[in-house]
């Protein structure tokens, strides 16, 4: 029983990783432009197809296919934001959940209507290959994408504290006006931003694939979980998406084994309501409180 | 020392929202100069220093553009742009990135300097003018005391190598002897060719160290003269240095 | 003010004319017509509350779940008439309304938001697993059904009622401190509005209006699931709908409402699939062109227009 419980752990670190991942782009996001952005499920789906479709028509293998990924939703991100939520930056929040929540409705139907709503999987040769490590089994693929997923945030992380660019993007969080004195063009950092956002959440979608199959519909719960990690992580806190994916990556591994899904669910909520009325700036302490 | 100003305001006029605060303001900086600004609270000193910088919109009494600098309209630019045209800002209660260590403020003012050599070396100009920081170096911003904060805004602006430096109020709240540190890293710096524009409440220091002085009120230019000139004027005195 | 009375005449007079409406009308229109004057009342609770204060609930469909339930249970357990669970339902909502806004009024923008709807999708998930009590995933039947052109009197007067509300409230002492907290809610609170009674006050109103049209609708449909009466996509389409029209003004919700519901009825015939594509791309572009809804956008051109001054 035991061996179960650690399986379930392992496996909910895995996740995790993924969860982390394009949370720390929700975050960052809402670190730098106070934007809350409730499309960010359907951006990891569109990494996801994007990984999809290169490997069913191009054979390409999954991981071949993580460049064009992040490519892609960095331009699409960085687009979304010039052209249309950069208007609603300085604007009162709620006007940032409906327009985001507008293009989600835009992005998933889409995808629905293009591709229909059958689940797709992405199975390679190798997609079974397994390490075994003291009676546990350790899928490869999982395994690398963890890797793959704490390396990223740790560019992320670097890249903020230790080039003029992340610098630059701090600056505007924290003063957006001080930030034009010193001569940044703070809409291209806040398209910028978006963009990294986007960017690793398509990688996290393209790596997802390994988890579970492709599908039209898959973003909003994904969203959903972002909200959870960034609020026990902190809002705005980059190493914080870390922490709070992997506490819900194993969270939800070990309670869907131990009780039905509806309570731990229900459980999951309440526990998020409970955090943000007693301690809104997460488990670390470091999240923006407004 | 007098060829064409440097900074050329002509009946400057500007507004928040509906309400005009400045009405008509004129003045000048040559190059090499420093100029003093004196005036009560909400006199429109911030809002001159906003308008130069773009970050009030203001528009001209007369015709033409309101604000000339080296000959050229800065009417309608942006901030960043304005900065790029060698003007630095440092803003009332220095601004400091709080979460930020003093070191990447310093780093930051640099922005615009893609040289990483220079910006090492302008780095090493300003900790060596102000040793306070350097100890301070890896310090958040935000712990860091008033005196301190406002060095670290003076260094972020001297770090992008501007041609006209800007000031607005930097002796707030500082401890007498800050402010002479203050004070004599200005003077400093101006020997070194950089001109100034200094707007202050702490009329007796700005004004010793000015070459010349303009006094507004109520947005309007009250009274223009050299510092020393205006240092002895019987307005001044009464209004400004009463013992 | 001669103007604002002049308006809430109208008002009467326009709900009295569509009150006399079944006499004359086809059956369609007067089906449209209901779903419409429900989505008005549900968007106007949304609006009466969030509209005004900048508070951004996004659990209200925890209301309708909650009038639903509570009026249908009490039919099947006690066969109490159908009309008197209604005002039982309300309660119902306003109780727990009570007891959730108490500590939740105390969070602020992104948080609230976040918070309602933790609290929202926890309470759907009770509903499903707590069979005793619910039925659960099974769903739940309701014994009692009224006639339809019950149905359209009830919503209308409903809508009307919550509107009325709306209109005393942005004429009356309780607007302007709903608007101050809105501004500056510190501020507000050193003037010595108190701004926790206000925030409950109009936040259990909103529920209690919220889960009586919850309860109707519920016998309405005639069958439900916990994930039919408490659905996320009920609390979007109110935010929506206030937010299109104007949010913190009387007749936004109206116009909102009128306006997604007669697309939505278009487009969902005529497009299908692609109809949610549309309604994405109209949101986009309201949120885009006309920020403050088409309601408030209009307002505010004709407060422009009549400012000419030199």
């Amino acid at each position: 029983m035991s061996m179960l419980i650690i399986q379930s752990l392992i496996n909910g670190i895995l996740m995790g990783g993924i969860y982390a991942l394009y949370s720390a782009g929700f975050s960052l996001i809402f670190g730098v432009m106070g934007v809350v952005n409730i499309a960010h499920g359907d951006l990891l789906m569109l990494g996801a197809f994007i990984t999809f479709w290169m490997f069913i028509g191009l054979g390409l293998d999954p991981f071949l296919t993580l460049p064009f990924s992040v490519a892609g939703l960095f331009v699409l991100g960085y687009l979304m934001q010039r052209l249309a939520i950069n208007r609603v930056v300085g604007a009162p929040p709620i006007m940032s959940y409906i327009l985001t929540f507008g293009m989600h409705l835009m992005i998933s139907n889409l995808a629905l209507v293009a591709w229909t709503a059958d689940p797709r999987a992405v199975t390679t040769a190798y997609s079974g290959a397994n390490l075994a490590f003291l009676g546990l089994t350790l899928p490869w693929i999982k395994l690398i994408t963890f890797l793959i997923s704490l390396g990223v945030i740790g560019l992320l992380y670097w890249l903020l504290n230790h080039s003029q660019t992340g610098r630059a993007i701090q600056a505007t969080a924290q003063d957006r006006e001080m930030a034009r004195l010193t001569g940044i063009k703070v809409d291209r950092i806040y398209a910028l931003t978006f963009g990294l956002g986007a960017a690793i959440t398509g990688l996290a979608g393209s790596m997802v694939v390994a988890f579970q199959d492709v599908e039209p519909g898959m973003g909003l719960p994904y969203t959903i979980i972002a909200f959870c990690v960034v609020v026990l992580g902190g809002m705005g806190y980059i190493p914080g998406a870390l922490i709070g994916g992997l506490i819900l990556g194993i969270v939800g591994s070990v309670s869907t084994m131990l009780f039905t899904s509806g309570w731990s669910i229900a459980i999951t909520f309440f526990l998020l309501y409970l955090m943000l009325l007693f301690r809104p700036a997460g488990i670390t302490g470091k999240g923006i409180v407004e | 020392m007098h060829d064409a100003p440097l900074l050329n305001i002509n009946g400057l006029e500007a507004f928040y929202g509906d309400v005009q605060v400045l009405w008509g303001v004129s003045l000048e900086v040559n190059p090499g100069e420093i100029v003093a600004v004196i005036g009560p609270n909400g006199a429109g000193k911030s809002t001159l220093l906003g308008c130069i910088m773009g970050l009030v919109k203001s528009r001209s009494s007369g015709s033409g553009p309101a604000v000339l600098y080296q000959g050229e309209a800065l009417d309608g630019q942006k901030p960043e742009e304005v900065v790029a045209g060698g003007i630095a800002l440092v803003p009332e209660g220095a601004r400091v990135f709080p979460e930020m260590t003093c070191l990447d403020n310093l780093l930051l003012g640099a922005y615009l300097n893609k040289d990483r050599q220079q910006r090492q070396e302008v780095l090493e100009q300003v900790l060596g003018m102000f040793p306070r920081l350097k100890e301070r170096v890896n310090q958040p911003a935000k712990t860091m005391s008033g005196g301190e904060r406002q060095m670290l805004a003076i260094g972020r602006a001297l770090m992008s190598r501007p041609d006209f430096l800007l000031l607005d109020e930097p002796s707030l709240g500082l401890h007498p002897l800050m402010t002479s540190t203050i004070f004599e890293g200005i003077q400093s710096i101006n020997q070194q060719g950089l001109t100034v524009l200094l707007v202050e409440q702490k009329v007796t220091f700005a004004l010793k160290m000015s070459d010349r002085g303009y006094v507004l009120e109520q947005g309007r230019v009250k009274l223009s003269a050299s510092g020393e000139e205006l240092m002895h004027d019987s307005y001044v005195k009464e209004a400004y240095l009463a013992v | 003010m001669p103007v604002k009375r002049t308006g809430f005449f109208i008002g009467l007079l326009v709900a009295v004319l569509f009150a006399l409406l079944p006499f004359a009308g086809e059956s369609y229109y007067i089906q449209l017509l209901t779903v419409i004057f429900y989505w008005i009342g549900l968007a106007a609770c949304w609006n009466l509350m969030c509209g005004y204060t900048g508070y951004i609930d996004f659990g209200s469909a925890a209301y309708t779940g909650i009038g639903a339930y509570v009026a249908g249970i009490i039919m099947v357990r006690s066969g109490l008439p159908l009309l008197t669970t209604i005002p039982l339902a309300g309660l119902g909502a306003g109780v727990i309304a009570l007891a959730v806004g108490w500590p939740t009024l105390r969070l602020r923008g992104a948080y609230f938001a976040i918070a309602t709807f933790a609290l929202a999708e926890a309470l759907m998930q009770v509903a499903e697993e707590w069979t005793g009590l619910t039925e659960g995933g099974i769903g739940i039947t309701i014994p009692q059904r009224l006639e339809e052109f019950d149905y359209y009197w009830l919503y209308l007067f409903l809508a009307a009622l919550v509107v009325a509300i709306t209109w005393w409230v942005e004429h009356h002492k309780h607007g302007y401190a709903l608007k101050a907290i809105h501004e500056d809610e510190h501020a507000a609170a050193q003037v010595g509005i108190n701004t926790h009674t206000i925030k409950l006050k109009t936040y259990v109103t909103s529920a209690f209006f919220i889960g009586m049209l919850g309860a109707l609708e519920g016998s309405r449909l005639g069958y439900f699931k916990p994930d039919d009466v408490f659905d996320v996509h009920i609390t979007i389409k109110m935010v929506i709908m206030s937010l299109l029209g104007g949010m913190g003004t009387v007749l936004g919700p109206v116009i909102g409402a009128t306006f997604l519901q007669l697309i939505e009825d278009y487009l969902g015939a005529q497009f299908l699939n692609f109809y949610l594509v549309i309604i994405g791309a109209i949101i986009v572009c309201v949120i885009i062109f006309l920020p403050r809804g088409i309601v408030g956008s209009t307002i505010e051109r004709l407060r422009l227009k009549f400012r000419r001054q030199p």
